[in-house]
């Protein structure tokens, strides 16, 4: 068929093709004919829509696109007259179940009689999740308890199973909110703030269900109420140190997901050591600056065990081992995404045992190794391994600086056509990267790539690259002395 | 041991194919006509609406298939469909757009959901990221707005590009 035969497709094939498309580009599609305009104005199609405040106001007004069936809406509304309007036009919106609310611009009033509005919707009934973010610069204290207070006391959300809410709500708003009894069902409670044991013993009388929780900072009594969640699958800790050393894992069969920050050594160890732990999948733990070294041996005990079966995701940030990922290559055979993150101790010579202990394909979809002794000899071995042929994001970004040749090389290797994201340092000009990347997409190589390694400037002598670093140093030194 | 039953399907240009019953029983219209018909005979359906090479594509599709069930593919598309569709299915889609089009007639028409949903998102993949103007180019799709209903859709449209 010549690009110039018209083509008529039914209406309903139409319509079938549009579900396919996001939601702004089945609104561009009504600009194609009177057909597609047709079939666009039905409207069925919506799923998540991710809309500025500003807009709303069209949002609603349109006259050619209907909200009934919009499951989903991320709404930054700016003020207290927008969240009001949105309220009264909360009834026409029939498929919402999802409703992540935030402001720009954090106002008395909107958090007042805003929110007042809205917790008196009764519409709030078919919601199962509700997301409200609050957490902005220069909030005012007791904000966020008013949200907790509203929450507390709403009758119509009784259907909820995930609730998140970004705002310093207070200990006492999160007990308010932990004893609204029509928030048995929750399965998600994400609120970032620290809090006691008092609170969380109501959270784990009255919320039965909790399979996600997210803290801050929790004391040892704290983490050992969480531990005691039968149901609990991911547990987020933003901040403070843990040890799981001090806890009975053993009511912790459930877990699938901890992310958290500071833990001891022994703690690390357990986590593929316990024989209660076995449903471990994702293990996330950013050590920052009072790093965990960890030895081979280690390595060796703890992934050798039932993590070697259950481990998809991996991110580290600590000390690790120079010849530890080849111990990740041996055992972790069903890692999709894995980050490690070693300062200067990782180097080529890791990466090369990493690519020849491999023994069968790869599942990694992602793979970010972060050391500043990693050189361009690192992507020659990842772009030749046979066995990394599903990669869709490589990140070297703290390595040496890469010579042009990089690019060719992984144009040719295994993971040419999935990779979407490339990230280390180049030395050239941006715009003769993108053409390289372009003339490379021409011949059927690296496809699609999205993004490509930006373009690195050396500092040169007496350029202010190098001013700023004697500046960062000297602010370094003055930081020592205090 | 039983011989596997067959049916005969007669494309629009008077081409017959011979199928495995069991294999066509994805398109919902022959389940129909089968069920309706004499389970004795080797019955011969006419496809009066299906072109003969279209019609081949249905039945090696059905035949993979049949013992393959298809993954349901995602609404919207996040990425490529060559992220989420099987190697055999990548395969399968390389082919001109005028069999594309085809393909999604037949499928529609024999009312067979995997193969429409796999077409219709081929078809979706490669109208995303493109302007109105270039799809209308793609697929020959004739703009039968009058400047002024166009310029008045611009101007409804605009609110959700600075969205």
């Amino acid at each position: 068929m010549s690009s110039n035969e018209s083509v008529f497709l039914p209406g309903d094939i139409c319509f079938h093709i549009l579900q396919f498309l996001p939601w702004k580009q089945i609104i561009a599609c009504s600009l194609l004919s009177k057909q597609w305009r047709s079939e666009v104005m039905k409207s069925k199609l919506f799923g998540t829509v991710s809309v500025k405040g500003s807009l709303l106001v069209n949002l609603f007004r349109s006259l050619s696109f209907k909200v009934q069936n919009i499951q989903s809406l991320c709404l930054l509304l700016e003020n207290q007259e927008q969240l009001m309007e949105f309220c009264e036009n909360l009834s026409e919106m029939k498929s919402l179940k999802a409703l992540s609310l935030g402001s720009a611009v954090l106002e008395l009033p909107y958090i007042g009689d805003g929110l007042i509005q809205l917790f008196k919707c009764k519409e709030l009934e078919q919601l199962s999740t509700l997301s409200l973010n609050f957490f902005l610069k220069g909030e005012k204290v007791g904000c966020g308890y008013g949200a907790a207070l509203e929450i507390a006391t709403c009758p119509y959300i009784g259907n909820l199973e995930k609730l998140i809410i970004w705002a310093n709500i207070t200990k006492d708003g999160v007990a308010k909110v932990a004893s609204n009894p029509l928030l048995s069902k929750l399965k998600v409670f994400s609120f970032f703030i620290v809090v006691q044991e008092e609170e969380l013993k109501i959270i784990y009388e009255n919320m039965k269900h909790l399979q996600y929780i997210s803290v801050s900072n929790p004391n040892p009594k704290c983490f050992k109420i969480i531990t005691q969640m039968k149901e609990m699958k991911e547990i987020r800790i933003s901040s403070g140190k843990i040890n799981l050393q001090d806890i009975d894992t053993e009511s912790m069969s459930k877990l699938e997901q901890i992310n958290f920050t500071h833990t001891s050594l022994k703690s690390i160890k357990l986590l593929g050591t316990s024989s209660h732990l076995k449903n471990l999948s994702y293990i996330s733990l950013n050590q920052g600056i009072d790093r965990i070294n960890l030895t081979i041996e280690d390595l060796d005990e703890m992934f050798s065990g039932h993590l070697a079966h259950t481990l998809r995701y991996l991110s580290l940030a600590l000390n690790f081992p120079r010849n530890g990922l080849l111990y990740i290559a041996k055992y972790l055979k069903n890692l999709t995404y894995l980050s490690i993150d070693s300062l200067e101790i990782l180097n080529d010579k890791s990466i090369i045992e990493f690519t020849e202990n491999l023994e069968r394909e790869s599942l990694l979809t992602y793979l970010q190794i972060s050391s500043n002794n990693i050189t361009e000899l690192s992507i020659e071995y990842l772009s030749n391994c046979s066995y990394f042929n599903r990669i869709e994001s490589l990140s070297l970004k703290r390595s040496k600086v890469f010579s042009f040749n990089s690019l060719d090389m992984v144009a040719s290797s295994q993971f040419s056509n999935t990779i979407r994201s490339l990230e280390y340092k180049l030395d050239f000009d941006d715009v003769k990267i993108e053409n390289h990347i372009n003339n490379l997409k021409k011949n059927g190589q690296l496809v699609n790539l999205i993004k490509f390694p930006k373009s690195f400037r050396i500092p040169r002598k007496g350029s202010s690259l190098k001013r700023l670093d004697r500046d960062q140093q000297t602010s370094l030194v003055k930081k020592k002395k205090q | 041991m039983s011989e596997t039953k067959q049916v005969e399907l007669t494309s629009k240009d008077k081409v017959s194919f011979k199928v495995d019953r069991d294999v066509i029983l994805m398109s919902g219209l022959v389940k129909d006509m089968l069920e309706e018909g004499d389970e004795d005979e080797t019955p011969i359906i006419p496809i009066p609406n299906v072109d003969s090479k279209p019609l081949q594509k249905v039945i090696e599709y059905c035949q993979y298939h049949h013992k393959e069930p298809a993954q349901e593919i995602e609404k919207p598309l996040k990425g490529k469909i060559e992220d989420v569709i099987c190697d055999w299915d990548k395969k399968f889609l390389e082919i001109d757009q005028s069999l594309l089009i085809e393909l999604i007639m037949a499928a529609n028409y024999l009312n067979i959901k995997d193969l429409l949903d796999l077409t219709c998102a081929k078809v979706a993949s490669m109208i995303k990221g493109k302007s109105p103007e270039q799809i209308r180019e793609m697929f020959g799709i004739e703009n039968d707005f009058t400047p002024e209903e166009e310029a008045k859709i611009r101007e409804e449209n605009k609110w959700c590009e600075e969205a």
